[in-house]
């Protein structure tokens, strides 16, 4: 089934606002078609490639979007999977909640007609889990789903990460993930893209937080050849907290672009976004940040930090920071800038007798640290810091 | 060690060194006067190489080599240090990281094995403890947020972690109360020594009464206009640089 056959709503253009930097070419032909479940053979394939277990996770491993019992740890009380076909009718409205509302729902859209399963987690009252998902594509076209709700007071600590089972092949991975905070529940999440370079990634990450719900947010983007990440987040409870990091490393020809719209939709809704992008090459960096304050959220706080370094003479950035207010009682901060290295903080570490690719390195490593640094868990951290130490030979600071 | 023969420089295509001749041998600390805008600063940076400072004629050997032809890195790694007049602030990196890196930068450069992380760290500390300063500095991000005297005593730290052959230090007393410019001094003497020079970019005579330089010269309209012993700096500060370039 190609796009133009499908019954969602139209593919993105570049002529559309906030698609304007992602790279979209050639899937206007490209076929959409399910993921294959994958054989044994590929489950032993990608056993081979699975990174190192980290003792504190269970882990849940998803290839081309299927769960994976043989690779994965025995599911906890109140994880589960569901074969879309068997959903009960209450998780029918998974594709209802989808229906694209624009242009910006469509790989979500598009997810919920094709992905063959839908993971589960639901945290009740009171739970914690701590939870790795490592969501492999093989070959051709992979639609994990994810629906996590978090019932009142419940903790999870969610690392997801992206990867493909070779360096080459080529894979088109479209995530949707709808995440559902309830009262006083807190997720810390941390997202990891590191897929090979001839790899498309999509993913749609729709987020709402209740009452004092709590959602910390890091992401981390150095993979695919084009990558596009679309955030829809709306703070409905009172008084609920969000801070959302991401670091987006392009390299070579390498497009990352991400559009992330929060809603304060009720009083006392804190936001801190920080973005920090680096592009070298010829690579594009696309970052458009969106911050509504409705005139239901009295009392909200919105800061929004953006900075793009480029390295590379043809390298791009395009960063768009957007405040939209419309209440008087709100505090709101802005900022973004796009610069080069700075000379003088390189001539200082040349004058010490540092390489000067360490020093680039270190000063590229420093322009990240602060997203690196609000990942909560020190071994999930170090393992980071170790998959980017190539990206920044003797730069990476423990 | 040090010799500049007829050295003749440009900034952003303006003359700033015309004609600067310096011998500074192995052992002996000289201290470089002279009233704003001489060239003292420039002096410091096109020995330790920044871009934008362009030789355009004249000569530097440093230990019988040709300091001009080496990239600023490799300056540093054959052992000149240049203590900044305003020290850089490089948020996200470490001091302690920095630091590590330039020492073993050396130690490779020499054809020495690199230090582990625990055993430079006891170096450091060694160095930190003589220069009155707290361990909290190492994993504070390089000069940031630290005031004035701070930064200097962190380049002065920076100088005894590395052990240069040649240390040029600009204008590292401005900004010093008493107390700190006694403890940077006690750093700067520490390490003299007969395989040693230093040079001492400096505007006033003070710095000099806690270091006494073996010359003290007068830098005006980028060349060394007179050169004395350690009287000449007394004289300055008694009589002002107007006698000496007012010809």
């Amino acid at each position: 089934m190609t796009i133009a056959q499908t019954n969602a709503h139209r593919l993105p253009t570049n002529r559309d606002e906030h698609w304007k930097y992602a790279k979209l070419r050639g899937l206007d032909t490209h076929n959409f078609l399910a993921a294959i479940e994958p054989t044994t053979t590929t489950t032993s394939a990608v056993a081979s490639v699975l990174p190192a277990k980290i003792p504190e996770l269970t882990r849940v491993v998803l290839i081309d979007g299927y769960f994976s019992q043989h690779l994965s740890d025995p599911l906890p009380q109140g994880l589960s999977i569901k074969v879309k076909n068997t959903l009960p009718d209450n998780k029918k409205t998974r594709s209802a909640r989808v229906v694209p509302q624009s242009v910006d729902y469509y790989f979500a859209s598009l997810n919920s007609q094709h992905a063959a399963q839908v993971f589960e987690v639901r945290l009740s009252t009171q739970t914690r889990y701590t939870l790795e998902i490592l969501c492999i594509a093989t070959s051709g076209n992979s639609y994990p789903a994810l629906d996590i709700e978090l019932y009142e007071g419940a903790t999870l600590i969610l690392i997801e990460e992206h990867l493909n089972a070779t360096l080459e092949t080529f894979t088109l991975t479209n995530l949707s993930v709808m995440l559902t905070v309830g009262a006083d529940a807190k997720i810390d999440y941390t997202r990891v893209q590191k897929q090979n370079f001839s790899a498309q990634y999509f993913d749609t990450l729709e987020i709402t937080l209740a009452d004092r719900a709590h959602c910390q947010l890091v992401s981390v983007a150095s993979g695919a050849a084009a990558s596009r990440s679309t955030v829809l987040l709306n703070h409905q409870g009172t008084n609920s907290a969000l801070q959302w990091q991401a670091a987006s490393l392009a390299q070579g020809a390498q497009v990352n672009d991400a559009y992330v719209r929060i809603t304060h939709s009720a009083p006392g809704a804190r936001t801190k976004q920080m973005f920090r992008g680096i592009a070298s090459g010829r690579a594009k960096i696309g970052f458009n940040g969106h911050m509504q304050v409705t005139a239901d959220a009295p009392g909200s706080s919105a800061d929004q930090s953006i900075k793009c370094l480029l390295t590379g003479v043809e390298a791009e950035a395009n960063v768009r920071p957007q405040l939209e207010i419309y209440t008087d009682d709100v505090r709101a901060t802005h900022g973004a800038t796009v610069g080069k290295l700075d000379n003088n903080m390189l001539f200082y570490m040349l004058s010490r007798g540092i390489p000067e690719v360490t020093a680039q390195a270190l000063l590229k490593w420093a322009f990240i640290a602060d997203v690196i640094a609000k990942i909560s868990l020190p071994l999930v951290r170090e393992k980071i810091q170790q998959s980017l130490s190539a990206q920044f030979p003797g730069g990476a600071q423990e | 060690m040090l010799k500049i023969n007829n050295l003749h420089a440009t900034v952003a295509g303006k003359k700033v060194l015309d004609g600067l001749t310096l011998d500074v041998p192995a052992g002996q600390v000289h201290a470089i006067m002279g009233p704003n805008g001489s060239g003292k600063s420039t002096l410091a940076y096109v020995l330790a190489g920044r871009p934008g400072y362009e030789v355009t004629a004249g000569s530097v050997s440093f230990k019988d080599q040709d300091l001009l032809t080496l990239a600023p890195e490799a300056r540093a790694q054959a052992g000149v240090f240049l203590g900044f007049q305003y020290p850089v602030e490089i948020p996200g990196v470490n001091n302690v990281y920095l630091l590590k890196a330039a020492f073993n930068a050396a130690r490779k450069h020499r054809g020495e094995s690199e230090v582990d992380a625990f055993e430079f760290l006891e170096l450091v500390r060694i160095k930190m403890r003589l220069m009155q300063m707290d361990e909290a500095f190492l994993s504070r991000g390089v000069n940031e947020g630290f005031s004035g005297g701070e930064k200097k005593r962190n380049e002065i730290l920076q100088m005894l972690v590395l052990e240069p052959a040649l240390a040029v230090l600009d204008e590292t007393d401005s900004g010093l109360d008493i107390d700190a410019l006694k403890i940077v001094a006690q750093g700067v003497n520490t390490l003299r020594s007969p395989e040693r020079s230093m040079i001492l970019v400096t505007h006033y005579q003070r710095l000099l009464d806690y270091i006494k330089p073996d010359q003290v010269h007068v830098l005006a309209r980028g060349k060394i206009i007179r050169s004395g012993g350690s009287e000449l700096a007394l004289e300055l500060e008694a009589r002002g640089y107007d006698w000496l370039t007012q010809v």
